[in-house]
């Protein structure tokens, strides 16, 4: 009996400490999920449900306002499949990708670069070239409307007014200028933004690599090449990655200056979602393609990444 | 000490979730909470009283909802209509709100799905896929009793009826019929001694002059708004192909790639090629190609009596003559297109069914129309079967009333199902933008109206 007691000491012991490990657990855990679990629970109501919701409805046959939905499992996706006109969008949103990467990154860093090294007045540069990106798209979009007019269109007037009157065009109207089109406004929409991003990425190259660099005998095209731009590398790709899912889910600025027309030129997936749901009632069809956008966008954005960490 | 940390976790975690829930909660669900705790502090009151007399004030008032004001000439003829409603039953106080009200937005469907300051009854652009989207959804009333009890089967024009009561139900009471030709500036008209065509020449003829003056648009259309080029080719249709062509093709087996209807978008691709339509049209929005014509830039703007408030407003209403292309069929004669423009629809959770009558027997009657057609600046050519007898005192919907007095062409936009609307719209930019054929064009419509056949869309006569 004697024998057996400092057995039930130990025991003891060692339950007591186990018990003290899991309550230990439990504490660690209790202060982790109180930190964690509000966005948690703002991430899973506002971003997680709604997705899966919209899942969710594109296995349906519903219509928006209909309280009964068929189920039809994977059909809207079939027919996504045969639907030129959504893969004719698709192309246009892939354009519109390549266009805004060109017309954007390389010219809002070049920008960037030039009013950083302006020496007075960099405030008023820097405002200036931001204020379009405070105007409301809504604005934008009826502005370059206007620019774009081919009568009273200030392109046109000054192409016809310096003799190049063949150059004046029906810039919203015809197929090889309407997306161009589309993507100059844009551009001139976003480009402030971009730049501000660059110049606050300007910010944090130390000095001391262009000081190095001039004693080196330097010129400003290769500081430009092996100074700035490795140096912005995070920057560019923040920048990249913004152009490209924005390229993929524009909207506003196109419903606004063609609403995917004429004749589908300019129509993206994002319009033609919009008129799938709301102008063909086809709620479920229209959830379907906007699933399958945003898997791309994901893919994209997934693959960028991804090569940019492999080749840093 | 942990049972205590856990507990307030606990707690805390529960706390997010119920505001979490809340948020997601529709406003519906919101506000119906509220009425219900009201009626419980009511009742914890011992006082029937007050719920009495909320329930009485619904009682009394009358929620309506109409599409948004395009101008002021428009606000204050609503006023004056809701001023003689109130006149003659005080007893009802009227809420006039105006909103979108376009199904195609998605607005209207979103309003009435989340049951939310409800409106008792509402003024919407009619056409037989924007209602029934509405009635699939059982987002709005049947009207059959209301019809049978009122007898409203004669109180709206026959041509009207006969487009509503095609189905198994009614679900809208028509409030106006649609009027769709041209608006001419009589200044330019006489400014290049011209006279209102009656005869296809003198139409053509009268293009050709106009096409051949540089400072001026024979016909102006915003494209880049499908109504608006439906619009054209709708007057166009009714004009070279003709009504019987149209119902073949809404009512029974006709096509949209039939050879007649291909040779009017021919026409039309060669009007454009002559100047006859303005070749900025597929860049122009109807806003405008409105403005063009209201300046006297265009002097042809195809478009309905909607068009009137913006005369009044610019102070134009003697300048402007109205008329409809003459027909290209020997022996026939072309009307202005429409059907119905406008009409009233009961949503399912309105609150006061008797105002509702009330308010839809005023607007069928001859009281309304003798306030609104004596307006020189009203817009609407009525649906009612009263309104006939009273003549408008505006020229321009006087004469668009007239020539719709025994029913309209049809303006198809409004009669066609939604996979065709949209290759409809499409089709006619492409067309104006050069971008697609005749034919290609029609194929693509008739190709869209055979989905939708598929899908169930056939309209009845």
């Amino acid at each position: 009996m004697n024998m057996n007691l400092p057995t039930v000491n130990v025991s003891a012991q060692n339950q007591n400490i186990v018990r003290g490990q899991r309550n230990n657990k439990i504490k660690r855990f209790a202060v982790i999920a109180s930190f964690l679990s509000p966005a948690l629970i703002l991430y899973g109501v506002f971003m997680l449900y709604p997705m899966a919701d919209a899942v969710r409805y594109s296995l349906f046959d519903w219509n928006g306002a209909s309280p009964t939905m068929n189920f039809v499992g994977i059909e809207n996706y079939a027919r996504l499949a045969t639907d030129t006109l959504f893969f004719r969008a698709l192309g246009n949103n892939l354009l519109w990708v390549v266009l805004s990467l060109t017309l954007m990154v390389i010219p809002t860093l070049v920008l960037a670069v030039l009013i950083s090294k302006v020496k007075r007045g960099k405030t008023f540069f820097r405002a200036a070239f931001y204020l379009p990106s405070v105007l409301s798209l809504a604005v934008v979009g009826v502005l370059w409307s206007k620019i774009y007019d081919p009568t009273m269109g200030p392109i046109n007037i000054f192409l016809r007014a310096v003799g190049f009157d063949f150059m004046a065009r029906n810039w919203l109207g015809e197929q090889m200028f309407v997306i161009p089109a589309l993507v100059i406004a844009s551009t001139w929409a976003f480009y402030g933004l971009y730049m501000i991003l660059f110049l606050a990425g300007l910010q944090s190259i130390e000095p001391q690599m262009y000081e190095a660099a001039d004693i080196d005998g330097a010129g400003p095209i290769r500081k430009f090449w092996y100074i700035t731009v490795p140096s912005l590398r995070n920057t560019m790709n923040v920048v990249i990655s913004m152009v490209i899912i924005h390229a993929l889910k524009g909207f506003a600025l196109i419903w606004i200056m063609t609403q995917g027309g004429p004749f589908y030129m300019s129509e993206v997936v994002s319009t033609l979602v919009y008129k799938t749901a709301f102008s063909m009632n086809q709620v479920s069809y229209a959830t379907a393609q906007s699933v399958v956008l945003g898997i791309i966008i994901i893919i994209f954005t997934i693959g960028f990444n991804y090569y940019r960490e492999r080749t840093e | 000490m942990i049972q205590t940390l856990m507990r307030r976790s606990l707690l805390f975690i529960s706390l997010l979730l119920l505001v979490g829930l809340a948020a997601c909660q529709s406003p519906s669900g919101g506000s119906s909470v509220e009425v219900e705790s009201n009626e419980q502090a009511a009742e914890e009151q011992n006082d029937g009283g007050q719920e009495q007399e909320a329930s009485e004030d619904e009682q009394n008032t009358l929620q309506l909802l109409i599409p948004n004001y395009y101008n002021d000439v428009e606000r204050d003829q609503w006023r004056q209509v809701v001023d003689r409603f109130s006149e003659l039953n005080s007893e009802i106080e009227v809420v006039l709100e105006t909103g979108d009200v376009r199904v195609e937005s998605g607005s209207l469907t979103a309003l009435l799905q989340s049951e939310v300051n409800t409106p008792d009854v509402l003024l919407m652009n009619a056409g037989p896929s924007r209602i029934s989207v509405l009635s699939q959804g059982e987002l709005i009333k049947p009207l059959d009793d209301i019809y049978e009890a009122n007898q409203w089967e004669n109180a709206v024009r026959p041509f009207a009826y006969d487009l509503i009561a095609g189905g198994d139900h009614i679900y809208e009471v028509p409030h106006m019929v649609d009027a769709i030709a041209h608006f001419y500036n009589i200044d330019v008209f006489e400014e290049y001694g011209l006279d209102v065509p009656e005869t296809p020449d003198e139409y053509i003829e009268v293009l050709e002059t106009l096409s051949a003056e540089s400072s001026i648009d024979p016909i102006t259309v915003g494209a880049r708004n499908g109504y608006a080029i439906g619009w054209l080719f709708g007057a166009m249709l009714e004009a070279k192909a003709g009504t019987e062509k149209l119902e073949e093709i809404f009512f029974e087996d006709g096509k949209w790639n039939d050879p007649e209807v291909v040779e009017v978008a021919t026409a039309m691709t060669e009007w454009l090629d002559k100047g006859y339509i303005s070749q900025d049209a597929v860049t122009l929005q109807e806003t405008d190609s409105k403005f063009k014509f209201l300046n006297k830039q265009a002097a042809i703007y195809t478009g309905g009596t909607y068009l009137i408030t913006d005369l009044a407003e610019e102070g134009l209403l003697d300048s402007v003559g109205f008329f409809m292309a003459p027909s290209f069929i020997d022996g026939e004669e072309a009307k202005p297109t429409g059907g119905i423009g406008q009409s009233w629809v009961v949503p399912k959770g309105a609150k006061n069914q008797d105002a509702v009558e009330l308010w839809l027997e005023f607007i069928l009657s001859s009281d309304y129309a003798e306030i609104v057609y004596s307006f020189p600046d009203y817009n609407f050519i009525l649906a009612s079967t009263d309104s006939m007898d009273v003549e408008p005192v505006g020229n321009v919907l006087r004469a668009a009333a007239i020539d719709v007095a025994d029913g309209s062409g049809y303006n198809p936009s409004v009669f066609i199902g939604v996979e065709t609307g949209e290759a409809y719209f499409q089709n006619l930019q492409g067309l104006v933008g050069g971008l697609t054929t005749p034919e290609e064009a029609m194929n693509a419509i008739e190709e869209a109206a055979q989905e939708d056949k598929a899908n169930g869309f056939q309209l009845k006569r």
